[in-house]
């Protein structure tokens, strides 16, 4: 009888080619509204250490000018800085108290390969960091890996780049070993990343985490003995009037520019850990730092992303909204599968009388519903594709993986479609296999 | 096989209560054809509805082949419809979309016989009707009188008991109309009653018994027998 159903419901689709339409393309548009609104938000939301997210945490002290706080939260109360000073950082970092650890900060220079000519060049942002970030925050190698211990500790001129630029530059071959100029200082290939985008880029601040990953990455310490320094694209923020215009000079200020991310092999780590801060610093206001009240702060992924509103409100409102134009469609869609099946009254009348039962008239729209509700849904998801690359060119500097569907959105999105049409279709095919028989057989 | 004792139909609104049937008796038999006459809005339809389990009765039992039917469930009215009844109607009632084999297999359907019965009970059907090879046309390709016989062929495809016509050859002119109470009477002579009304008292006359509604009140006439 399924076969059967399935014909039943095409010829019925194809009977009222008007009706048909107009119930296909209202659940399409509305499916669409949904899913665009939903992708954004549900690919915004993803946790994207799944595996230890609760085990990595983001370092936050309160180094901050004890005169005024750093700034206030979107509830009001007083802020601390989400980075962290040079000298705190490197004293956190040689304590080694957590089982790893990443710092990070970023500049940028003029980059080309050491055979190219110096018209090639281009400038690119280049990530400061620690060994650990690469397995930390889980960037896959395709060709070589992370650098040693001791190019973090002497600050060897060692790179790690992308995909992206070791296809633009070096061909796509394995270019280990090969050499790159920054600026005019020679750095050596020690390994390629694949395509790496986690979706938010949750290790930096809110601003920055739906936008694409750096392509560069290079011992922080080769930043600091090169003295590489870009003022307007680090992110670093100073109070008092000590001098700040070289970088010897930002590493013994209160300014704070450098990110701090720890991992724990166990949950369990994690007190322990920040009871560590707490008396880093207490240490530090015995010799006048750290005088502000507020706490200092150890936050896993989770709890940051939550802090920083990686989905904002904004978000949340328009999948309510686009879910409430996806009620509004389905209720239009209700009205008219009400006329589609009151105008199939005789048929239904004719099928009562030669031994259909009310289940056989429920069975044979229910199937009609979900028909539509398929159709309806594939076209939706089409136009849910459209509306994502629209959206994509609108906001480029945001990565598309926010504005891409995978495979569980996909059949969500159909799935959606079809229990939305059977939901609202109930009424209808109740009222469908409520009709009298002997009324409706003359009007077949 | 068919028993009705103090059967009756009324209509109640808000106020007013409708006799559309007064209390009556009737019995059909194996064999036996049927005419029910009278002018319209005289209950003649709402009676074959009752008879065909199509609207319950308001008072009264009702039995077809000893089962009493005032209680049966919607289920058990529908398999009991399937199964015993076929239905005729003044205007075919075949599904345009459909093709002449879909339309007849239809009632066996929803008796879930196997695809391959399904079409030998319905080739058969066919045949009988005198359309042989037209399976795979549709309804809208055939004239009037084509229609009806694949109406009837769709009723005789479940070998029901009994046949219910209403106005049969109502659309139809009198060739046609003429072609399609031979095949009832065809039908009939190989043993299916058959229950039929119709306005027109020469085709009543054709049949074995003449029933009479006027004003809600049944009655039984003679002359068919005299005829």
């Amino acid at each position: 009888m399924v076969n059967y159903y399935i014909k039943l419901a095409w010829l019925s689709l194809r009977k009222t080619p008007l009706l048909s339409f107009l119930m296909v393309s209202t659940i399409a548009i509305g499916i669409a509204a949904a899913m665009v609104t939903i992708t954004v938000g549900y690919m915004m939301a993803q946790d994207p250490l799944p595996h230890k997210s609760d085990r990595v945490a983001m370092v936050h002290l309160n180094s901050w000018d004890p005169m005024q706080p750093y700034g206030y939260r979107r509830n009001g109360k007083n802020d601390i800085p989400s980075t962290l000073t040079y000298q705190d950082a490197m004293a956190l970092l040689h304590a080694n108290k957590a089982d790893k650890h990443t710092l990070f900060a970023q500049f940028s220079d003029m980059i080309r390969a050491a055979s190219a000519d110096i018209r090639d060049a281009q400038l690119h942002p280049v990530r400061s960091t620690t060994r650990d970030f690469f397995d930390m925050f889980g960037a896959p190698f395709i060709f070589g890996g992370t650098w040693s211990e001791e190019a973090d500790l002497n600050g060897e001129q060692v790179i790690v780049l992308s995909k992206h630029e070791n296809d633009r530059i070096f061909g796509g071959g394995n270019s280990i070993g090969k050499e790159l100029l920054i600026g005019t200082l020679l750095y050596r290939v020690v390994g390629v990343i694949d395509d790496w985008q986690p979706t938010p880029r949750f290790y930096t601040h809110r601003y920055l985490m739906y936008q694409p990953t750096l392509k560069y990455f290079v011992p922080l310490e080769s930043q600091i003995r090169n003295e590489l320094f870009s003022p307007t694209s680090m992110g670093w923020s100073c109070w008092g009037d000590a001098p700040n215009s070289t970088l010897a000079d930002l590493l013994v200020s209160e300014c704070v520019w450098i990110h701090m991310w720890v991992e724990f092999d166990s949950v369990a780590k994690k007190d322990d850990y920040f009871g560590f801060m707490s008396d880093y610093s207490e240490e530090q206001r015995k010799i006048g730092r750290f005088a502000r009240p507020e706490p200092n702060r150890l936050m896993t992924v989770p709890e940051y992303l939550k802090m920083e509103g990686a989905l904002s409100n904004e978000n949340i409102m328009g999948i309510g909204f686009a879910l409430a134009f996806l009620l509004a469609c389905l209720c239009n869609v209700m009205s008219l599968m009400m006329t589609k099946f009151h105008g199939k009254g005789g048929e239904i009348g004719l099928r009562r009388a030669v031994g259909a039962n009310k289940k056989d008239i429920i069975i044979q729209f229910g199937f009609e519903s979900v028909f539509i509700g398929l159709v309806g849904g594939i076209i939706g998801l089409l136009l849910a594709q459209a509306g994502l690359s629209v959206l994509a060119e609108m906001f480029s500097n945001m990565h598309q993986n926010v504005m891409t569907m995978d495979i569980y959105l996909m059949l969500g999105t159909i799935g959606l479609a079809v229990s939305t049409s059977v939901l609202f279709g109930l009424w209808p095919i109740y009222r469908a296999s409520q009709i009298q028989p002997s009324s409706q057989l003359n009007s077949l | 096989m068919l028993k009705m004792r103090g059967v009756a139909k009324s209509f109640v609104t808000d106020t007013i209560k409708t006799q559309a049937l007064q209390p009556f008796n009737l019995d059909i038999e194996q064999g036996d054809f049927i005419s029910v006459v009278g002018p319209s809005g005289s209950g003649k339809t709402t009676f074959l509805n009752i008879a065909g389990l199509l609207e319950a009765h308001s008072e009264g039992q009702y039995y077809l082949d000893d089962e009493d039917v005032t209680r049966l469930s919607d289920r058990q009215k529908s398999s009991l419809r399937n199964q015993k009844i076929g239905f005729i109607f003044q205007s075919f009632n075949l599904i345009p979309e459909l093709n002449l084999i879909d339309n007849v297999e239809m009632p066996l359907r929803y008796r879930h016989f196997s695809s391959k019965e399904r079409a030998q009970r319905a080739q058969e059907a066919l045949l009988k009707v005198g359309l042989a090879g037209r399976q795979t046309h549709y309804p809208q390709q055939l004239s009037g009188g084509q229609q009806q016989r694949v109406a009837i062929a769709r009723a005789l495809a479940g070998s029901p008991s009994f046949l219910l016509a209403d106005e049969p050859t109502g659309n139809l002119d009198s060739q046609m109309a003429d072609g399609i109470m031979s095949l009832l009477k065809e039908i009939n002579e190989q043993g299916t009653s058959i229950l039929m009304v119709t306005h027109d008292m020469e085709q009543a006359k054709q049949a074995s018994r003449i029933i009479e509604i006027r004003d809600g009140y049944l009655s039984e006439h003679q002359e068919a027998l005299l005829a």
